[in-house]
């Protein structure tokens, strides 16, 4: 963990770019969507209100549980031979990958928070209170174990470097995709019910889209229960799916380098 | 020299797709992250216009026709000139050295060196389907498509320059990669008409980032919407920051410190 807070702080402008990029976008949405209700009090069930809180408490969900490419760094360590000195270590990759994800993302909580703080201070009459308090509690534990889905999906997408040395568009590809169905965009309920539908029984609309939708009451504490209870199931199959690629992926691992 | 700078970009642009080729997992992946970026926006529009009937005076049509230049001039800047995006390691790893010992312009050579295949590709789509929504708008004229065209150009000029810049500050300082990331977000605004915005941000969209004349501008000629003055105001800007961005870059290789010597 320290040593993510080091090469962060190390990388100032890259950091402060990177945050100013995120400022703009959520901007961008903030924009866009008052415009839109200029011409319309409600846009398929949400308020101006609702969709504001889903903007600004939606981007501190994004804030806190992506990993800022723990994909590539996986990727970049099997396609240039880092990791044959990992494995040299008594230290599990997996866990060391975990653990240096989270030194990582605490520092992304922590200026993710302070740029939500400041939206929510500007916008404050616009942004909505908790449902209910046993629904902060509900949205904590959906946030902690969507952070974990998606650093899962990471580590599984990364482990591809072991098979091809053309990792670059499948992470941006994956990216996107991810963003696009968790719900980063827009409120996923915009698009057919069908789609919404699907969408539950996938682990990507758990990391943003849901939890928001339980912040705004719009889904009961019950179907919050059963969200975590489909987060819960997928950790444990996307943990099982790492370790089948990964003790794959070791045995053809040709250590590039040493 | 035209001639010259012509060959050398079609033999850059012929070893660059050579080599996309070679990676057909990556020229997949990136294609298909390209198309289904596009497809999501798109459904977004759909959506908004599923429950309302117009965006800022605009219509379904009108609002899709923005967002289809943006599409089509965010495209061409990453086409022509993707090679910024790896500029940053060229200079950090000191081969930036060999480019400025070779016989031929730096700057054209950093940023020609990975013209992109896919974005050509991708391209094609888009511009079928601007085709399109233009026949359904209807009201297009000669005079409308001629200045589109022309101001698309003036766009380009200022991308170039926006990419000028970014090139200088990455060579001032190795660091500054995230400029173009900037351009890049900012490019989002563009995806909708100019008029959602307040005139402040308006007004800083249109002259200090400019990208309401890199998009909004063209889009608007298009639809006539535009105020004939404005082509004047776009060419003399274009210009004008072209201009400056190159007294920027030749400011900044005074400022290089070869990384490798």
């Amino acid at each position: 963990m320290k040593m993510a807070w080091i090469r962060a702080f190390e990388y100032k402008a890259t950091v402060y770019g990177f945050r100013l990029g995120n400022i703009v976008e959520i901007l961008f949405q903030v924009v866009i969507w008052t415009a839109i209700y200029k011409s319309t009090a409600m846009v398929n069930g949400y308020t101006y209100n609702d969709m504001m809180t889903y903007v600004i408490i939606g981007w501190l969900f994004i804030s806190v549980t992506q990993n800022y490419g723990m994909d590539d760094v996986i990727g970049r360590d099997i396609r240039q031979g880092t990791l044959s000195a990992y494995l040299l270590k008594p230290l599990s990759y997996l866990r060391y990958s975990v653990l240096y994800s989270l030194g990582r993302v605490s520092l992304a909580t922590f200026s993710g928070v302070v740029i939500q703080g400041f939206f929510i201070l500007i916008f404050y009459k616009h942004v909505l209170p908790p449902s209910s308090v046993l629904n902060i509690f509900l949205i904590l534990v959906m946030v902690f174990l969507g952070y974990f889905i998606r650093l899962f999906l990471s580590i599984a997408i990364g482990a591809i470097a072991f098979w091809t040395t053309e990792t670059d568009g499948l992470f941006s590809f994956a990216s996107t995709l991810i963003k696009f169905l968790s719900g980063g965009f827009f409120p996923l309920n915009l698009l057919p019910n069908s789609l919404v539908s699907l969408s539950s029984f996938f682990p990507f609309a758990y990391i943003i889209f849901f939890p928001t939708q339980l912040y705004l009451g719009k889904i009961s504490t019950n179907q919050g229960l059963i969200g975590i209870g489909v987060e819960v199931l997928w950790l444990i199959g996307l943990y099982g799916i790492i370790k089948f690629v990964w003790k794959k992926g070791i045995k053809i691992y040709e250590g590039v380098g040493i | 020299m035209i001639k010259k700078y012509l060959k050398l970009w079609k033999l850059l642009a012929i070893l660059s797709a050579g080599s996309i080729l070679s990676n057909r997992i990556d020229f997949v992946s990136y294609l298909f992250g390209k198309f289904i970026r596009f497809g999501f926006f798109f459904a977004f529009i759909l959506a908004i216009f599923a429950h309302s009937n117009s965006l800022a005076g605009y219509g379904k049509y009108e609002v899709i026709f923005f967002f289809l230049t943006f599409n089509i001039v965010d495209t061409l800047g990453q086409l022509f000139f993707r090679g910024i995006y790896d500029f940053r390691n060229e200079v950090r790893l000191g081969n930036f050295d060999y480019t400025i010992s070779k016989p031929v312009n730096a700057l054209f050579f950093s940023l020609s060196r990975a013209v992109d295949l896919i974005d050509f590709i991708f391209l094609i789509p888009i511009v079928l389907i601007a085709i399109y929504v233009g026949f359904q708008i209807g009201h297009a004229t000669i005079y409308n498509i001629f200045a589109y065209i022309i101001l698309l150009f003036f766009g380009l000029f200022v991308i170039l320059g926006i990419h000028i810049i970014s090139a200088a500050l990455i060579v001032w300082k190795t660091e500054a990669e995230n400029a173009i990331w900037l351009y890049r977000e900012s490019m989002t605004i563009g995806r909708f008409p100019p008029e959602i915005f307040s005139p402040k941000i308006k007004f800083l969209f249109t002259y200090f980032m400019p990208i309401i004349i890199i998009i909004s501008i063209p889009a608007k000629a298009f639809l006539n919407m535009l105020n004939p003055v404005w082509i004047l105001i776009s060419f003399l800007y274009a210009s004008l920051f072209l201009g400056f961005s190159v007294l920027i870059w030749r400011r900044g290789l005074r400022h290089y410190s070869s990384a490798s010597s």
